[in-house]
């Protein structure tokens, strides 16, 4: 099945940049899905970008 | 019944699909032993002995698909005599399908290029060992 990349990646001998579009088995998608390497990457929320209190 | 789309089933290195690819095939075989004597009554008698198989996988040439695995990667595994891992399998598996997984080596690459025509491969890829099969769930 086919793939956006989010976030760089290497694996199984492959090099991936952010935003390429590979052909992989099933099983290796779920792999790349549970690592995390198939999902936008998360927004900081505003509390977290706000994370420096001020005295 | 669940017949599908000879398009659909791909050869993959490391779980990455063989880029450009038109044609596709994976043969298994398996050797006999003959132990035919006067007492088989006329009729051949075998035993099972090795079984072995091989991929192959024909298509255009693509030496910069940094994406899938290319011309340049099937010549790197067989230049660097490498065991890779194949899996031939559908694109979009569903339940009961099955896929095959084994280790082989590259053992024939072919480049050609006819005038005013595209530029294809082709390659052979001899199994080592054992060949599993896997149903989606």
């Amino acid at each position: 099945m086919k793939v956006t990349i989010q976030k760089a990646c290497k694996l199984h001998g492959n090099n991936w940049k952010k935003g390429d579009t590979p052909t992989v088995t099933t099983a290796f998608a779920e792999k790349l899905k549970k690592k995390g390497y198939l999902d936008a990457p998360k927004k900081k929320t505003e509390d977290e970008s706000n994370d420096i209190t001020e005295e | 019944m669940a017949i599908f789309n000879g398009t659909e089933l791909g050869v993959y290195i490391d779980s990455t699909l063989i880029a450009a690819a038109t044609d596709c095939s994976l043969s298994l075989s398996m050797e006999t032993i003959d132990i035919t004597t006067k007492d088989s009554a006329g009729w051949r008698e075998l035993l099972a002995g090795t079984r072995s198989g091989s991929i192959s996988c024909s298509g255009l040439i693509d030496y910069t698909d940094a994406s899938n695995k290319d011309t340049t990667d099937l010549f790197a595994a067989f230049e660097n005599r490498t065991a890779l891992s194949l899996t031939f399998e559908k694109a979009n598996e569903v339940t009961g399908d099955l896929s095959f997984a084994c280790t082989g080596f590259l053992t024939s690459l072919e480049q050609s290029g006819g005038t005013e025509d595209t530029a294809t491969y082709s390659a052979t890829f001899e199994i080592s060992g054992v060949i599993t099969d896997t149903a989606a769930s």
